[in-house]
């Protein structure tokens, strides 16, 4: 009987295997082998055309020896530390006050969605405009007597990167909106009935309701953030600043085109990427770590 | 049961069929797909599948040529497609060589390096590019066909001195490349500004410190003295290429390819000092460091600025804005002690190339031959002002464009230098473009960046 049980076993997994084939071929010729390319690569000092040579971890030990990673990172983390917390309360607060149905809440709800249909560059080019030296922030600035503060904004990295971080949150705002929308959705009006019954304010519904029953989702939304500090801001920066000045705004997607496509050194950018890779993955583990509930850990 | 094993056996060929459709995608050229991949703009016959069997001449050829120079279109609304010079040039070939078919494929100057790099890792580019002269088309010798053997004495003599398109930049080394013009650095000016400040609008500074006089004029009269958007690092670098002109001369420059040349050479941190020394005198607008290029001119062409650095590449777009209120003067030395005050950075900007994978390449050759013709480039100077490349196109008569006129004059003393840019390696020069508007902008000293390219060059050059 156990024999029959686990021969039908194996004939199932087999024609699992068979029907698996074509989608498991298509990842592997798609993702893992590219991905195995890269961390192969990071091992040589190859340009991307002639010899492939093997230098071991030359690339990583240059990448560590040299200034500009290191801006570069500190530039990244910038981004993590400024842009997660911006680009997650802010869209919280807007799905709140249109959760809690404001004025015109419709309107507003279509209208933050607007930016997400336009492309990361034609937005770049938009605020890049928005912020020029003779642009209209700074007319505004000069109208109202503040010249000393209508400066270049673009022309350094400490203005430049909040200025980016801020155009990323006017981008993708709409789309952390309706996540935030779609959790609450999905919280049950009768526990906000029961909790009026009980004479639960809005402020204790707020903290005590909403906001532990959509952790799940924040905790979502934090995780796509943190991808996006380390990923997302390549189109950015190039259509803004071009990483400049010097390295100020450069970040390691930045780093990694102009090492593979300006510099021809393919190798040395895939090494970068290969960190890149780590460090997302790093963080990554600290902050499912971080949120994870004690009946997570249990289990 | 029999339901049962049929559906198995269905759903393992359509899973059969999806693996070998997979296959069938990620493998090489499709055999049954001769001749060209229209939509890629690639050729998918490759030297290995032809080799030895170059087309007669009855027998149709198909060239695609990747354009990163040539307008194929004008957004200005000036030229129809058709009356475009090099639209006009492709049509006529065609014409007069009935067997031969040109495909022209647009590329960005942005796009080229890797594409034209994957193109020739899989040997299915283009028959034809239209590359960066210099170091960039040295990087990519490997998938070039030399063009010696193309070309006999006559045909290269009529050409200016041809040693930017060789191998490693040296006479004797393998021809790489034809080049479609020449290029010189420019400072253009707005005259009537000049006369607003009282300056005489034909008087070239001769020396840096009649530069620095007239940039003071400026300041006084209210006006924005010189028009610089160096976001990519561009202005700093035609600036330098003109001062180490006037320090390494025509030979001398080369030294840069090699390392012989270094970087944290005295002389070429007392030129970027001096040019950095230029921006604390307030003579520019203050966005310099995060004005693209292309902004600046708009601005200049606007009248924000008295001057504008650039390169005869811009005469008709200055002469365009500006009309009869345009001038132009070379960069004068900065130091009255550089052997070569005189010199100028000029140099070819684009070379055409055949690829060594290329089907047809004496089709190809051909077709060179007909874009870098006398005739050609006449015309293509009447139309849209690029400098020809060879010498036995004289342009000295035409009233049209002064600006020209006077950048080929210059040229034609033969005290050329080629941009140090164009000899370095990528990365240092890579280096350069990002770090310049730092250091203009007092955010690096000059010596740390000359420390910057230089490890750059020594890791370039070990490697």
């Amino acid at each position: 009987m156990e024999h029959r049980f686990f021969s039908l076993e194996r004939t199932r997994m087999k024609w699992g295997m068979v029907f698996a084939a074509p989608i498991l071929l298509f990842i592997a010729a798609f993702m893992v082998y590219p991905i195995l390319s890269v961390f192969a690569y990071s091992l040589t000092s190859w340009d991307g055309m002639g010899e492939i040579r093997f230098v071991g971890l030359e690339n990583f030990k240059d990448i560590f020896n040299s200034s500009e990673f290191w801006t570069v990172i500190r530039n990244n983390f910038y981004f993590l530390l400024v842009g997660v917390p911006v680009w997650t309360v802010f869209p919280l607060i807007i799905a709140i006050l249109l959760y809690e149905e404001v004025k015109g809440f419709r309107f507003f709800r279509t209208a933050f969605l607007l930016p997400t249909v336009l492309s990361a560059a034609i937005v770049g080019i938009l605020f890049k405009a928005l912020f020029a030296y003779d642009g209209p922030i700074n007319v505004v600035l000069r109208a109202v007597g503040l010249h000393a503060i209508a400066i270049p904004w673009l022309g350094s990295g400490s203005t430049s990167i909040p200025i980016i971080v801020l155009t990323i949150n006017w981008a993708g705002f709409g789309t952390a909106v309706l996540i935030f929308l779609a959790g609450m959705a999905s919280i049950s009006p009768s526990i906000y009935e029961s909790s009026r019954l009980d004479g639960a304010n809005w402020r204790q519904r707020l903290f005590y309701i909403t906001l532990p029953m959509i952790n799940n989702v924040t905790q979502f939304v934090i995780v796509l953030n943190i991808i996006s500090a380390f990923t997302s801001l390549f189109n950015y920066v190039f259509v803004m600043t071009n990483g400049g000045p010097g390295y100020e705004s450069t970040v390691m997607e930045y780093m990694i085109y102009i090492k593979a496509f300006r510099s021809n050194q393919l190798g040395y950018a895939c090494a970068l990427a290969v960190i890149l890779f780590l460090i997302v993955l790093l963080i990554s583990k600290i902050q499912m770590k971080a949120f994870l509930r004690p009946e997570d850990w249990r289990e | 049961m029999l339901r049962e094993t049929l559906k198995k056996l269905l759903t393992l060929a359509l899973a059969v069929t999806l693996i070998m459709a997979l296959l069938a995608g990620c493998g090489g050229n499709n055999a049954g797909q001769a001749g060209t991949d229209g939509n890629a703009g690639t050729t998918a016959k490759t030297a290995e599948s032809s080799a030895g069997s170059e087309p007669a001449s009855a027998e149709p050829v198909k060239l695609v040529v990747w354009n990163t120079t040539f307008k194929t279109s004008d957004d200005t609304g000036k030229y129809s497609k058709d009356e475009l010079i090099f639209n006009k040039a492709v049509k006529e070939f065609q014409e007069a060589n009935s067997n031969i078919k040109i495909e022209v494929v647009d590329q960005s100057y942005d796009n080229i390096p890797n594409l034209f790099k994957a193109a020739g890792l899989a040997k299915n580019g283009p028959d034809i590019a239209i590359l960066w002269a210099g170091s960039f088309t040295n990087d990519y010798k490997d998938f070039i066909l030399p063009l010696d053997k193309y070309f006999n004495e006559d045909e290269l003599s009529k050409f200016q001195k041809l040693t930017m398109c060789r191998t490693d930049f040296k006479d004797e080394g393998q021809l790489l490349g034809i080049p479609t013009e020449a290029t010189s650095i420019n400072i253009f000016y707005n005259k009537e500004l000049f006369r607003k400040a009282g300056l005489d609008e034909n008087a070239a500074p001769a020396t840096w410190d009649d530069f620095l006089a007239i940039c003071k004029s400026l300041k006084t009269a209210g006006i924005t003295p010189l028009m610089i958007g160096d976001k990519e690092g561009w202005h700093s670098t035609w600036a330098m290429c003109e001062f180490l002109s006037d320090l390494y001369g025509s030979n001398d420059i080369f030294k840069f390819k090699n390392g012989e040349a270094k970087p944290t050479d005295e002389s070429f941190v007392k030129a970027m000092t001096k040019w950095t020394e230029f921006f604390d005198l307030g003579y520019t607008n203050p966005d310099y460091s995060s004005l693209p290029s292309q902004d600046s001119m708009s601005k200049f062409l606007n009248g924000e600025g008295a001057m504008r650095l650039g390169g005869s590449w811009d005469t008709a777009d200055v002469m365009g804005g500006l009309g009869d209120k345009a001038g132009t003067f070379m960069i004068p030395s900065f130091s009255k002690d550089a052997p070569y005050p005189d010199y100028l950075c000029s140099q070819f900007s684009n070379n055409f190339i055949v690829t060594n994978y290329s089907a047809s390449p004496d089709a190809a050759v051909q077709f060179i031959k007909y874009m870098t013709s006398a005739d050609f480039q006449a015309k293509r100077y009447a139309q849209d002002g690029q400098l020809p490349s060879r010498v036995d196109v004289d342009i000295s008569s035409d009233t049209n464009n002064p600006l020209a006129v006077t950048s080929f004059s210059w040229i034609k003393r033969d005290k050329n230098v080629i941009g140090f840019d164009s000899v370095m390696p990528a990365d240092p020069c890579q280096e350069f473009y990002m770090l310049a508007p730092a250091v203009t902008g007092k955010k690096m000293s000059v010596e740390e960046m000359a420390k910057h390219i230089q490890e750059k060059l020594d890791a370039s050059l070990k490697k």
